[in-house]
């Protein structure tokens, strides 16, 4: 470890640091290797916080939560390469703490749209397909969101998704099932128009 | 029922393609300051980080268990306990009269 240490001196070496190299200054209190960490991993950490949470606030709240438990304790991270994965548990727990302390306010998507209504014109353009997909997301429970969220959106395999979440992969794998399973039940009336609209839109 | 199975749901590439147009959220920027200034707080505070205690080490409990018995063993192998008696002691005589059968004999004995 101190070996390793003196690996890291300046900032010019961590402009090509791995993950357990930055992790290793951490450890040594260096705030330059800090916020290239959070360069690295903030976007989708938020991401999947968001997705979980509903809202910028409480999102950017289990984030920065994430990153301060990293800060103070860098070596809980076993292996020095699974800051990523590390993280993103410590936002799951986080997430799923806050829900049963309370429910998230979805203020968010307080312009969002009525279940698996057209609007009233009939047409249907992308940001209408992407607030309705918003709102199906959102439908799911919160450990399905996650486990959608992670594999998905993050593309993360199953195994670092369920290590993550801290269950088994099969247990995983159920939860991303039934989640495909309800989007596909809450998208049975609109989804082909909805996917016609975007095809129509281009990419 | 009949309503339910007619509906035709999604295949999974189509539902892929689909949640491909999903929001992707962005934060806000200037998270990095935020973050670095929450962090500032948090160590000009008098809060300590909560340190997490060390798993206790199961050799330490199963060492004094294993002297124990080795210990056990040991005395019940050995002599130990019977030299505790030291070599003063006499042994209770057991062959006199002691029960109701013995009684004729004994009775017998003492009128002759």
């Amino acid at each position: 470890l101190v070996a390793s240490l003196k690996v890291v001196p300046d900032t010019q070496t961590l402009q090509l640091s791995s993950d357990a190299e930055l992790l290793f200054a951490v450890a040594r209190q260096d705030q330059t290797a800090f916020t290239k960490l959070i360069a690295r991993h903030y976007h989708a950490v938020y991401r999947v916080a968001w997705r979980a949470c509903r809202n910028a606030a409480d999102s950017e709240d289990v984030t920065q939560e994430a990153f301060l438990k990293l800060w103070h304790n860098p070596a809980q991270l076993r292996d020095g390469n699974a800051v990523k994965g590390w993280l993103m548990r410590v936002v799951s727990n986080l997430v799923i703490d806050k829900f049963r302390q309370k429910p998230m306010l979805d203020l968010d998507m307080a312009t969002d749209v009525a279940d698996n209504l057209l609007p009233p014109d009939q047409s249907i353009d992308r940001t209408y397909v992407t607030a309705r997909l918003d709102k199906v997301i959102q439908s799911l429970p919160e450990r399905q969101r996650l486990a959608l969220s992670m594999v998905h959106f993050e593309h993360m395999t199953n195994i670092a998704a369920a290590r993550a979440m801290e269950i088994s992969v099969d247990a995983l794998e159920s939860l991303l099932a039934r989640a495909r399973r309800t989007l596909k039940e809450n998208l049975a009336t609109d989804g082909r128009q909805l996917l016609a609209a975007c095809i129509s839109d281009g990419p | 029922m009949d309503h339910k199975m007619k509906i035709d749901l999604l295949n999974d590439k189509e539902l892929d393609l689909l949640l491909n147009v999903a929001s992707i959220p962005v934060p806000d920027s200037g998270f990095e300051n935020r973050l670095m200034t929450k962090l500032g707080q948090v160590e000009n505070s008098n809060v300590i980080a909560f340190q997490f205690r060390p798993k206790p080490k199961r050799w330490l409990v199963a060492l004094p268990l294993a002297a124990s018995l080795a210990f056990g063993v040991w005395l019940g192998s050995s002599d130990f306990s019977s030299n505790l008696l030291g070599n003063n002691t006499s042994q209770i005589s057991d062959s006199s009269a002691a029960g109701v059968e013995d009684v004729t004999s004994f009775i017998e004995e003492n009128l002759s």
